[in-house]
């Protein structure tokens, strides 16, 4: 299998198997994405992990892979949502405005039909998390794995390679910081 | 102004406080800038998990879910929702318009979910319960579009739990829930038939009323066989009963649905399953497809068994990995034949599956899948294998009535397929010339198809038939054919092995190239599978074994032992053919009077097999057999008659008492008996094996004529001459039908002279002899040593009236023996000695003397370790011989060493 291959070598730092791992990952996440409103598992999380687990179970089953491989490649996928929820926002622009979303990645057999107040809700989480990343690209990197990759503390720790002391407190201030009406003020 | 920087680092402080100080604290210290404290402070009021954005999100995403509205439908009234899912939500409600009064599930598409892909999905759904009417799925009754446009379908409600809960509730044994899973297999069958595949069988699904009724439902991803395309592959499962085709996203087919229900046997039976039960599930839910049952009926069949307390009847891969080993060894219990039958039957049509997906012809595959299925429904029904217990007479029915329909079949490819499969089975019953003819139809077929590969194969299997009707030209030639045609390493291995084998008696040369041939595969091939070559590297350690000097065989059997380890580390993949192989090894020790050893692997072989099976199984028995053969050669008669006896014991208890599978067990338990001299025991098992053979094989059958020899030499030992004179014009019939003028037939006649010689008859013995000595003559010529021994026994016949012909008869004998004989064979001896004292009788002395002496001295070689009072016997005779010609002297030296050697025989009997 491909993505195996792909994860592997991502974990080993190679740019290019990341770049393809990311766009695989986009495409299938994106099929899976109406789900994400199901099942959610801890409120503060995303349900990433199980969308992953019903897309890759190969992945998630391997032997082959360490457990750290699997942790890199949770946080793409969780990265891939990420993605996957701005292009969404990107559509409902587009289709408000009346354009056509023909141009955009999202068709009607996979968009993601949330109400109008949900889209806000997310279209204000994801200012909120490009400001802080402008800020600290670290506090970024946390939300990624512990919201949108639905890590644990410790392993966000292992995979950025930072304390979970750290984790913890940057995941606390970001959570705080992205709930607050700061941004219009700051 | 104040940076993010700012906020968290002050963020951070408070956080290290108590929450009540934290708000002095931040005043003191930040009072000189307000809209960083008020920043701070803002930011500390979603500290909590409970308020965050995220938890706003979630909630909202979730309230969205449940807001669905209750949709409005024409006739009916929704009472509840009684469950929702990610496409669907299923509504309990009532009919309105009066038709009927019946409480019904209603599905309705999730407004949200409504595009073309799910939209399809649902509908397929639909069509798939409508095609299907079982007791045990739920049955849907009506369908359309709601007002609000969202598509929707009426079910029969269930007012019942989820399988797990009402066992647990119930508290049910293991037999009763073996009875419900049972029920849900019957459904999972039936919808196979209906070539539909369900994909999501696990407990969730399984609804159970107050009654006990079982409703399979959700088909909501099931497939079917006749149109798979057209779906995203990758779809929600639960990972916990989701198939390993599944996970890595391969076509699935009804294999798949094995497995589930292999999952949920294993949950429901948990802790309580026997071994018996672990092995079923374990079965089901194997790795690989082709490990499990093919079809969901066999698993039936295996838990049926295990609820009446019948051997299990799906050790099926001991015939394993080629046919031509199942053929070749021909010893498989008969119970197997059935359920391989079926298997091969539907392995076929897997290939055929898997040739036209190569293809990607869609709409032929469509057809062939629905045309071999139905094919293979039909068979199935013509026989349940629960009631039929693998008689090869029930195969037999099986056979003729896949024969009889084979010309309703359209597609060219499936028929030859299975004509194919047919023409395997039947030389795996012996019925060569029905599967000769099946070959050609397929060969013929795949010939007009084009089919390179198949046709290969059919040479193959066409070879293997000759090889089994002792035609090797033919074996050779279709083998050659069948080569370059064969398009895997594994089946060319294959190919390779058995031609090697086969000229290993004709042309060792080729033998041996054939052999290098498969060496140069197994060593350089990355496509074959390491347990193939370790059980042909196997195979391939018969070429030229028997040309080895001592040494050397020495070291071939080392290997072939290291081989059958190997296998064992390879793991239990195969216990089976491990089982078989130990076998094997245990005979090679034997033939090479290494009979502890030999004990050692027959119980080993034994063994394993009692892990797999009961103690009672049918399988047990060739371990049981070759234990008893084994223990036989050593000498140890009594635990071989009780290993034979155990093992003809369980097929009295599996077939009845007397039964054509038990021919062998009797046959080596009436040997035993007979070297025990407890010729009475022998003598009832030789009678029954005679009514057997002649049962199942006919009364002019080699096999009937061997069992029928065996009877009479026990008869003759036993001096009933009056019985077996009675008997032998039947051999002499056989043999004439079987073996014609050949020497066979002439030792028959030989036996039946010297029965009626014994009982009285003399002219009659002297006219059997005669007609032996003839056919001696005109086989063998007339300086062979069987004219010699016909002469003789015509000798003797007369020496009473007419002497001197008599003499002159055994002059003529002695020498042919003596010639032709191998140099002091102990017969030569006894010719010896019955010539001296003919002619001692007649006061020919000279002579005499120096045949006994010749005698003695030949006796003296072979007997003088082992039997000594046989030398006794001929010394004595020759010392009274001497007494009456006067030599006294001579006599008592003679009489003397008579004396010692029988003294000699007393210390070795104590």
């Amino acid at each position: 299998m491909q993505v195996l291959e792909l994860i592997k070598e991502t974990a080993q730092g190679k740019k290019e198997s990341q770049d393809l791992l990311f766009e695989h990952v986009y495409e299938d996440l994106r099929k899976l994405a109406r789900k994400i409103r199901f099942d959610w598992r801890n409120k503060e999380t995303l349900n990433t992990t199980a969308l992953v687990h019903e897309a890759y179970l190969k992945v998630t089953n391997s032997t082959e892979l360490s457990q750290l491989s699997k942790l890199h490649f949770y946080r793409i996928c969780g990265r891939a949502m990420k993605f996957i929820l701005n292009d969404y926002l990107k559509y409902k622009s587009a289709a408000k405005r009346g354009g056509s979303s023909e141009k955009l990645s999202f068709d009607d057999n996979y968009h993601l039909a949330l109400s109008d107040s949900t889209t806000k809700l997310v279209e204000d989480l994801l200012e909120k998390i490009e400001e802080l990343k402008s800020h600290d690209p670290i506090i970024n990197d946390v939300i990624e794995c512990r919201f949108f990759s639905n890590l644990t503390v410790d392993e966000t720790s292992q995979i950025l390679a930072i304390s979970p002391a750290t984790v913890k407190r940057k995941w606390a201030f970001a959570r705080s910081f992205i709930s607050s009406d700061l941004s219009k003020t700051a | 102004m104040y940076t993010i920087g700012q906020v968290e680092e002050w963020f951070y402080k408070a956080m290290e406080l108590a929450p009540e100080t934290r708000l002095q604290y931040l005043k003191n210290e930040l009072g000189h800038d307000q809209k960083l404290l008020d920043a701070v402070l803002e930011t500390l009021k979603y500290e909590q998990a409970e308020q965050s954005l995220f938890t706003r999100l979630v909630d909202e995403m979730n309230a969205e879910l449940e807001t669905e509205t209750e949709p409005i439908l024409d006739r009916y009234e929704i009472v509840e929702k009684v469950a929702a899912g990610g496409m669907a939500i299923v509504y309990k409600a009532k009919r309105v318009d009066g038709f009927f009064d019946q409480q019904v599930a209603i599905k309705v598409m999730r407004s949200s979910m409504i595009d073309n892909e799910t939209t399809d999905r649902f509908r397929q759904e639909r069509n798939v319960l409508a095609r299907l009417q079982h007791a045990n799925i739920a049955q849907i009754f009506d369908g359309g579009i709601t007002k609000d446009d969202r598509p929707f379908f009426v079910m029969e409600y269930i007012d019942g739990q989820q399988l797990n809960d009402f066992v647990r509730h119930k508290s049910l044994s293991v037999v009763e829930r073996l009875r419900l899973f049972l029920k849900i297999c019957e459904a999972v069958k039936y919808a196979h038939q209906n070539l539909v595949i369900h994909g999501d069988i696990k407990p969730s699904n399984i609804l159970v009323n107050e009654r006990g009724e079982i409703k399979l439902t959700d088909f909501g991803i099931s497939q079917l066989l006749d149109q798979q395309e057209g779906f995203e592959k990758r779809r929600l499962m639960t990972p916990e009963y989701a198939s390993p085709e599944q996970i890595n996203g391969q076509a699935i087919d009804i294999r798949s649905d094995v497995y589930q229900l292999g999952k949920v046997l294993k949950n429901l039976t948990g802790d309580l399953a026997s071994k018996e039960l672990s092995f079923i599930s374990n079965k089901a839910i194997a790795e690989q497809a082709d490990q499990r049952y093919e079809a969901v009926g066999q698993l039936i069949t295996d838990i049926q068994s295990f609820l009446n307390q019948r051997p299990i009847a799906s050790y099926s891969k001991s015939f394993g990995y080629t046919f031509g080993l199942f053929v070749k060894r021909n010893r498989l219990p008969v119970g197997l034949v059935a359920t391989a039958v079926l298997i091969l039957l539907a392995s076929s049509v897997w290939y055929v599956f898997n040739i036209t997906e190569a293809r990607k012809e869609a709409e032929k595959k469509e057809f062939m899948a629905r045309e071999s299925l139905q094919f293979l429904v039909e068979l199935f029904e013509q026989s349940d294998p629960t009631i039929n217990q693998g008689d090869s007479t029930d195969v037999g029915v099986i056979l003729s009535a896949g024969e009889a329909k084979i010309n309703t079949l359209e597609d060219p490819e499936t028929k030859a397929a299975i004509l194919n499969t047919l023409g395997k089975v039947n030389v795996s019953l012996g019925n060569f010339e029905k599967a000769d003819g099946l070959y050609r139809e397929a060969s013929d077929l795949y010939a007009d198809l084009g089919e390179k590969t198949m046709q290969g194969e059919v040479w193959m299997g066409r070879a293997i038939l000759e090889q089994a009707r002792n035609s090797f030209v033919l074996t050779r030639e279709y083998l050659t054919k069948a080569v370059p045609l064969l398009d895997t390493d594994e089946k060319k291995l294959q190919a390779y092995t058995i031609l090697a084998v086969q000229y290993e008696s004709i042309h060792r040369d080729t033998a041996a190239l054939m052999k290098k041939q498969a060496m140069n595969l197994i060593n350089t091939s990355g496509s074959i599978s390491d347990h193939l070559k370790i059980v042909q590297k196997y195979e391939l350690t018969y070429i030229g074994f028997s040309r080895l000097s001592k040494q050397k065989k020495d070291s071939v059997i080392r290997l072939k032992t290291n081989l059958v380890q190997e296998l064992e580390t390879e793991g239990s993949q195969n216990l089976i053919t491990l089982a078989e192989k130990y076998e094997n090894l245990s005979l090679v020790y034997s033939a090479d009077n290494r009979y502890d050893s030999s004990v050692l692997f027959a119980r080993r072989s034994l063994d394993i097999r009692k892990q797999i099976y009961d103690s009672a199984n049918i399988h047990l028995t060739s371990g049981l057999y070759a234990m008893a053969q084994t223990y036989g050669w050593k000498g140890e008669f009594d635990s071989a008659v009780y290993y034979a006896r155990q093992s003809l014991k369980i097929k009295q208890k599996w077939f009845g008492e007397i039964h054509q599978s038990q021919l062998r067990e009797r046959k080596l338990i009436a040997s035993l008996l007979g070297s025990q001299e407890e010729l009475k025991g022998a003598e009832e098992m030789l009678k029954i094996n005679f009514a057997l053979s002649k049962q199942k094989y006919g009364l002019f059958h080699k096999i009937t004529g061997d069992n029928l020899f065996m009877l009479l030499q026990n008869l003759n030992w036993q001096r009933k001459y009056q019985e077996s004179i009675l008997l032998y014009p039947q051999l002499l019939q056989i043999d004439s039908a079987t073996y014609g003028k050949s020497t066979f037939s002439a030792s028959s006649m030989v036996d039946y002279g010297q029965a009626l010689g014994a009982a009285g008859f003399e002219k009659e013995a002297i006219s059997q002899f005669e007609n032996a000595l003839e056919i001696y003559r005109d086989q063998e010529g007339s300086e062979d040593f069987l004219c010699g021994m016909a002469l003789f026994s015509i000798a003797n016949a007369i020496k009473q009236n007419q002497r001197d012909k008599a003499l002159a008869y055994m002059d003529t004998a002695i020498v042919i023996i003596e010639n032709d004989m191998a140099e002091n064979h102990p017969r030569i001896a006894k010719y010896q000695e019955q010539y001296a004292r003919l002619l001692a009788s007649g006061e020919h002395y000279q002579k005499s003397n120096l045949l006994f002496t010749k005698a003695i001295q030949n006796y003296d070689v072979n007997y003088s370790e082992k039997a000594p009072k046989r030398v006794a016997y001929f010394q004595k005779e020759y010392a009274e011989s001497l007494r009456k010609q006067g030599l006294k002297d001579s006599a008592n030296v003679m009489m003397q060493l008579a004396e010692h050697n029988f003294e000699r025989q007393r210390l070795m009997n104590k």
